[in-house]
């Protein structure tokens, strides 16, 4: 597969990606004749949520290291908390971060075509406060990397899988609320 | 007011914002197609040489979590987008209504904070 190529959905490549955000972004300013007003467009930033995303992450890549060669159903015991304890604190970062509030004007744009378009909804939350999707995507790869780790062991192919997919989600949570900071 | 000392003032300001958070923009998306590419990479091998070869179940729970990474890839490239956008255009309203108390402060009439649209 080409890496400059997505794997999956509306986009065949980078290019027409790229196509679409400048779209976006001619849009937006045509949409955005407000005058002198000044405008939020993207969720408040949350410094305790970004405190807390980051120290998930350093325990999650711990325990990732922890199981580097592969894991047995019978060492699975000793890791239960540690699985416990990363899935119940993403779940409550999901929490936290669905709880915040979209801007309305972010609520209006989100109904333009070209925005509807590029996200595959006119749903605001999910285009605009993309978090608790990333980290959703979180829980769900820790809860099946622990199922299968209790139901058979480990092997570490499947280690790498699991964190391959981890990697991607956190990497979109971390980054896009880091720059909610503005 | 000097229109072109404010045009002048924005055209900076913007730039200086559109330079760094396109760049982060850019440097984000790179990364993500690339683990993107990766984590498809490893899939395709698995299910023909390793532990996905004979667990369809499997197999379909990361085709289907790679389908859903993708999608908020793409909606996380619009959330950071907008956030230039925003930053963008406070920017040149700062700048413009910076200028605008400068001009009112000279003729002895009271400053006025920036306004915000509706609905923010």
């Amino acid at each position: 597969m080409a890496a400059t190529s997505l794997p999956a959905g509306r986009f065949g490549n980078g290019r027409e990606l790229w196509a679409a955000l400048q779209g976006l972004l001619v849009a937006l300013l045509l949409a955005l004749s407000m005058g002198g007003c000044a405008i939020r467009l993207v969720p408040a930033y949350d410094p305790a949520l970004v405190t807390t995303l980051d120290d998930l992450n350093v325990r999650t890549l711990s325990l990732f290291g922890a199981l580097d060669g592969g894991s047995g159903a019978a060492s699975f015991a000793q890791y239960e908390s540690q699985y416990a304890g990363l899935i119940g604190g993403f779940e409550a970062l999901v929490m936290r971060a669905e709880a915040r509030p979209v801007p309305q004007l972010a609520a209006k744009l989100a109904k333009l075509r070209v925005v509807a378009e590029l996200c595959g909804t006119d749903d605001a939350a999910a285009c605009v406060n993309t978090s608790p999707a990333a980290m959703t995507e979180i829980v769900t790869t820790l809860e099946r990397m622990r199922d299968v780790h209790r139901a058979g062991g480990l092997p570490d192919e499947l280690r790498q899988g699991f964190k391959g997919g981890y990697q991607i989600s956190i990497h979109q949570a971390m980054t896009v609320e880091t720059a909610l900071s503005r | 007011m000097n229109v072109q000392e404010v045009v002048g003032e924005s055209i900076s300001s913007l730039q200086g914002v559109l330079g760094d958070d396109w760049g982060k923009v850019s440097s984000f998306a790179e990364k993500q197609m690339k683990m993107l590419a990766t984590q498809a990479a490893w899939i395709a091998e698995s299910r023909t040489l390793g532990s996905l070869r004979n667990d369809d179940e499997l197999f379909e729970f990361f085709t289907a979590q790679l389908e859903r990474m993708t999608l908020n890839f793409v909606r996380s490239l619009a959330a950071l987008t907008l956030l230039t956008v925003e930053e963008a255009w406070n920017a040149i309203v700062g700048v413009v209504w910076k200028h605008v108390n400068l001009a009112l402060g000279a003729a002895g009439l009271g400053q006025l904070p920036v306004p915000e649209a509706p609905g923010v």
